[in-house]
């Protein structure tokens, strides 16, 4: 397994339970030493005990990591203070990360009283303390409400945005296709596959469908579209012609054209589009959360 | 820096935590008042003295005379014959013997003479009450001595035996601060074996950490291992010394406990402290669970409880069981203790027992923490 993970991109690791996302992750954060092959982090070599490499790096893990019976500024202190940050820096940042995850307010409040959101906000709080280069989440959002799930991808592509790489593993396939730049998607301890969603889709020969309702025959516009270079294939069904193309907004003008040549009446359009969910599929042959 | 930021957190959640609270500090408390109602009430358990007098002189007459004063006619019971007392303190009739052998009046204007005690090992108590009268009339004899000599030395003449009676009334022992100094052991036996099982419960912080997932991201951060442990230690020890202190104090105060010197009662307790943080530590490191590491540290309490003597005031087993009872963490702790009472020994004499246990406790971290930072390296 080889992959990397650039300065202000967001990097999915996609893989059905067992593939080993949380093995890379505990070696990505030195939590595990590799058998064989390395890991590095702004140019440091990672390894468990203490390294430097660890100072670039930033974990939220898919548990929280907090202390309950603390209040939340008393977990971000005690983990500021352990990342190395003197008495005024240590402050300023735990001010500045409440504010990021919308915590300003429940500062002095205990851990155990918080919600399971606002648990998870202040989890990627506590990574955020020391300017990390290296973002990992591990499933940041599991068991959380759709609000507080939108502010923290809304909060993870800001960080992104200020140039912060960030890894993400997640089992919610929207998350990854709205969050990530790149995905990679691992099974059995393998990387099996990695790219931009539409080269992953690409691989794999999925393609977006312009799904029509036709009135009579399809077969004379299945020809006619025979030579149009957007089309890849086409499948009848009844009333229905599914043409499978490369961009659906450049090939909607052609199709409808040579319907029209064709003398084939079109009731209703439907762009169906690929999704990630079909590509791990493909790859691994289980659905994501198996 | 990092290791203190990690015992400071512990503290900090071991204070707030009902558990550790209740373990180390309202347990120790609560058994050692029902204990000191049920033995005798808030002054403590009383003891028998039988006096031995083997000199047999007007002078010896005059220390029994004394003692029996100062004990209110109570628990002295005056031998002639030294096997009759050995026999009483065996057949527990009576809770130690004070011999004061003969020639006792003699040695006052010569060579010093030690007095002997009789002591049965499962009454500890009692035993060191009558060693600490022992040491004070040895010191008071000790002060005649100086004073004859030096009567001596000016009328080249040696003062009549008679007059010995008349500074009979120098020879003063407190007997009640003596017995009041020992109902602290009401409170301390119980509270090393609770202190035990809260700095257990302590100890196991990284455990549970572990379990919790908050070391998964302490181990993130570029924080070596054996800071960690040491932290860990760190927060253990402090834990352990401000639940001993909130004890003393409160059994002090309202409870009237009598421990002693506050100084040397403190250096007792954190001697004990650095034990039994030491040994919790390389409990929890042994063990593979958390429930082992509790099940062990509460086997391992208990065990020392019984046969170090702190659930019977201080009393021991015969045999071998009572040999390695006397080198548990708690009974070399009571016994400092105890030794530090009004009339006893000066902290000197039992800066070994101290050492020993701070030895104890430095080792056991040292081999816990080695293990410890290879399970959590």
């Amino acid at each position: 397994m080889a992959f990397s993970v650039n300065a202000g991109e967001s990097y999915g690791l996609l893989g059905p339970n067992g593939a080993g996302k949380t093995t890379t992750i505990s070696m990505l954060c030195g939590l595990l030493q590799p058998d064989a092959g390395s890991v590095e982090v702004g140019g440091e070599v990672m390894r468990t005990g203490r390294c430097v490499a660890k100072q670039h790096l930033g974990l939220v893990p898919q548990d929280i990591a907090l202390y309950p019976d603390l209040t939340a500024r008393e977990n971000l202190r005690f983990f500021g203070r352990l990342q190395g940050l003197n008495r005024t820096d240590l402050r300023t940042r735990v001010d500045e990360v409440l504010e990021i995850v919308a915590l300003e307010d429940r500062a002095g409040d205990r851990v155990d009283s918080f919600s399971g959101g606002m648990k998870r906000r202040c989890n990627i709080a506590a990574a955020l303390l020391h300017h990390p280069q290296l973002l990992v989440l591990d499933e940041p959002t599991v068991g959380v409400d759709p609000q507080s799930r939108a502010s923290i991808l809304d909060g993870i592509a800001a960080l992104q945005d200020h140039g912060m790489a960030v890894l993400y593993t997640t089992h919610y396939m929207e998350e990854a296709q709205r969050l990530c730049d790149r995905i990679g998607i691992i099974d059995e301890g393998r990387l099996v596959a990695e790219g931009t969603q539409s080269e992953l889709l690409a691989a794999i020969g999925q393609h977006p469908v312009v799904r029509l309702s036709i009135d009579g025959d399809p077969g004379s516009l299945v020809l006619a579209l025979d030579d149009e270079d957007q089309v890849i294939r086409c499948s009848t069904g009844s009333g229905r012609l599914d043409v499978s193309v490369i961009d659906p907004a450049r090939s909607l003008a052609p199709i409808i054209e040579r319907a029209e040549r064709a003398a084939v009446r079109i009731n209703g359009v439907e762009v169906v589009e690929a999704d990630l969910e079909s590509v791990f599929l493909h790859l691994t042959g289980k659905a994501l959360r198996d | 820096m990092v290791a203190i930021a990690l015992a400071a957190k512990d503290v900090r959640r071991g204070v707030r935590s009902k558990s550790l609270v209740l373990t180390a500090v309202v347990g120790p408390l609560v058994l050692g008042l029902i204990m000191a109602l049920a033995f005798g009430g808030a002054n403590g358990p009383s003891a028998t003295i039988a006096v031995v007098d083997l000199d047999a002189t007007a002078t010896s007459e005059g220390v029994v005379a004394v003692l029996g004063d100062q004990l209110s006619g109570g628990p002295v019971s005056l031998r002639t014959d030294l096997r009759d007392a050995e026999e009483a303190v065996i057949a527990e009739e009576v809770d130690a013997a004070l011999v004061i052998p003969p020639g006792y009046t003699k040695s006052l204007f010569d060579q010093p003479l030690a007095l002997q005690v009789v002591r049965n090992n499962q009454r500890a108590i009692p035993g060191e009450v009558a060693t600490a009268i022992a040491g004070e009339l040895a010191s008071q004899s000790d002060l005649i001595r100086a004073a004859t000599s030096t009567v001596v030395a000016i009328d080249q003449t040696q003062p009549p035996l008679a007059d010995v009676r008349e500074i009979r009334p120098a020879i003063t022992v407190d007997i009640g601060d003596l017995q009041n100094s020992f109902n602290a052991a009401l409170y301390f036996g119980p509270l090393t074996i609770f202190l035990f099982l809260g700095l257990g419960g302590a100890a196991r912080s990284l455990v549970r950490e572990e379990r919790e997932g908050t070391l998964a991201r302490i181990r993130s951060i570029a924080v070596s291992p054996r800071t960690l442990t040491s932290g860990s230690a760190i927060g253990v020890f402090i834990q352990g010394v401000l639940a001993s202190l909130v004890v003393y104090a409160v059994s002090t105060v309202a409870f009237g406990a009598r421990w002693g010197e506050p100084a040397e009662v403190i250096l007792v307790l954190l001697a004990l402290v650095a034990a039994l943080s030491g040994l919790s530590t390389v409990i929890t490191a042994a063990s593979r669970t958390e429930a082992q590491a509790e099940g062990w540290t509460n086997a391992c309490a208990f065990l020392f409880g019984i046969i170090g003597g702190s659930f019977f005031g201080g009393a021991q087993f015969p045999g071998v069981l009572g040999v390695v009872g006397a080198y548990t963490p708690n009974a070399l702790a009571m016994r400092a203790l105890i030794e530090l009472g009004p009339g006893g020994q000066d902290l000197a004499s039992v800066l070994p027992i101290l050492a020993a246990l701070v030895a104890a406790g430095i080792a056991a971290f040292a081999v816990g923490s080695q293990l410890m930072t290879r399970r959590f390296g």
